[in-house]
């Protein structure tokens, strides 16, 4: 009988923490299931970081480093995803899951752009992510996550945040993206705690976000975030589609045919027609927002 | 490098069709045929669709940014990360990257058409 290497993982999670000795072991959870540009690991026996591979293998206690114009993606035994963006650092500190039960993980995201989407939905899943300034607690969820210098300039664009002390190293920017109460797909409705000096936010729809400035200070929001500050964290999650987007290529792309022969419906025909949600009833979080949109981003400050 | 037709659907079956009949990879084998499958723009977007079929927004999105990170510039493969975001009902977040589409490149029905779709939430009208 072939034995599920989550249950593997999970027995070997379980005799690490029983014996010292064995923490030389690796506990594989994943792999790198895509690498772009100058993306490099180290760990308690690799201490100088080496160049990982497409298709090498991702362990538990793995410090990941991307450079610039470089990005991963880490896909896990159940199927869950870390989207890692450029000069950006992250480590899987404990990753546990049982097919039967569900998944658990802890993670330290110490720079740059993160996001994660939840795989499995069996069982019971969580989640936890510590940064330089907070913790955030998820539950199946498409999460967007900046540290650093690129959240204090987004995150002091907000309105909602508006003029606070951050520190360079330490802000913390999060943005759940879904699943919605309108998600097709019968999917678990996404939820995001971030939590900092004694203070937690609750982030349950998308577009909600939550701002830490500097380690000590309490997390601002929840707020939804402007479409321009979204189009920011989008393009740092995934430079190189924003860099062809906005016309990356010069000349070969202008001899390029336009696309414009693309059908939506098409394209789209992988869909389900026979989901059980009634678009009639449909949640139109778009219009809910909007409302939400003006409530919620009525600074506490601010009398109107 | 392109890869055939034929090649292109055993990595996605193979991907996608596994032994436990589970929809959920187990084992490390398993996540290197979905890294595989996202490699070529063609395999990216139709296991991505297949994965969508079956109910599997976030791992259909999880999928195209495997395919984009490596063609960065396939047309509907971006057009199709808007849709799917707005499948699980982030509406302003597929709309914000459909308004990051170049008229030139899709032309106006097409992006017309996508923003119509994802503010009934992915489905077309």
């Amino acid at each position: 009988m072939r034995v599920p290497s989550g249950y593997v993982a999970a027995l070997v999670a379980a005799s690490m923490l029983a014996s010292p000795l064995a923490a030389q072991q690796r506990t594989e959870i994943g792999n790198a299931s895509t690498v772009v540009g100058d993306v490099r690991m180290s760990n308690a026996q690799i201490r100088k970081p080496q160049k990982i591979q497409r298709k090498q293998r991702i362990a538990w206690g793995d410090l990941i480093d991307t450079a610039k114009k470089s990005q991963l993606q880490i896909l896990l035994l159940d199927r869950s995803s870390f989207g890692i963006g450029a000069r950006s650092r992250v480590r899987i500190d404990r990753y546990v899951y049982d097919p039967n039960k569900g998944r658990s993980f802890f993670a330290t995201f110490v720079k740059g752009a993160l996001r994660f989407f939840s795989g499995s939905e069996e069982g019971d899943n969580s989640g936890e992510i510590q940064t330089p300034s907070g913790r955030i607690g998820i539950r199946g969820t498409a999460l967007d996550m900046l540290v650093g210098r690129e959240a204090e300039d987004i995150g002091e664009d907000e309105d909602f945040v508006g003029n606070v002390d951050s520190d360079r190293d330490e802000a913390t920017l999060v943005v759940l993206r879904g699943p919605g109460a309108g998600t097709a797909g019968g999917l678990t409705v996404g939820q995001a705690e971030v939590t900092a000096a004694g203070k937690t936010v609750l982030l349950d729809q998308p577009g909600l976000a939550a701002y830490i400035p500097r380690d000590g200070a309490q997390p601002i929001g929840p707020f939804f975030i402007s479409s321009p500050g979204l189009a920011q964290v989008q393009d740092r999650l995934q430079p190189e589609v924003a860099r062809a987007a906005s016309g990356g290529g010069g000349l070969l792309r202008a001899l390029l045919p336009i696309a414009g022969a693309i059908a939506v419906g098409a394209l789209l025909s992988g869909s389900r027609d026979d989901e059980t949600d009634n678009p009639d009833n449909r949640t139109q979080d778009h219009d809910r927002n909007r409302t939400q949109d003006h409530d919620r981003n009525q600074s506490p400050n601010d009398p109107f | 490098m392109a890869l055939g037709k034929f090649t292109t659907a055993a990595l996605v079956a193979a991907a996608l069709c596994l032994p436990s009949g589970s929809a959920h990879a187990e084992t490390l084998a398993e996540l290197d045929a979905l890294s595989d499958a996202a490699q070529d723009e063609r395999g990216g977007i139709a296991a991505a669709q297949a994965l969508a079929a079956q109910g599997a927004y976030l791992e259909a999105l999880a999928t195209l940014e495997r395919m984009l990170a490596v063609n960065p510039r396939s047309a509907e493969g971006r057009l199709l990360h808007a849709l799917y975001l707005c499948r699980i009902d982030d509406v302003r977040g597929g709309l914000v990257e459909i308004d990051g589409l170049k008229e030139r490149e899709f032309g106006r029905q097409t992006l017309a058409d996508a923003r119509a779709a994802c503010e009934a939430g992915g489905e077309v009208q």
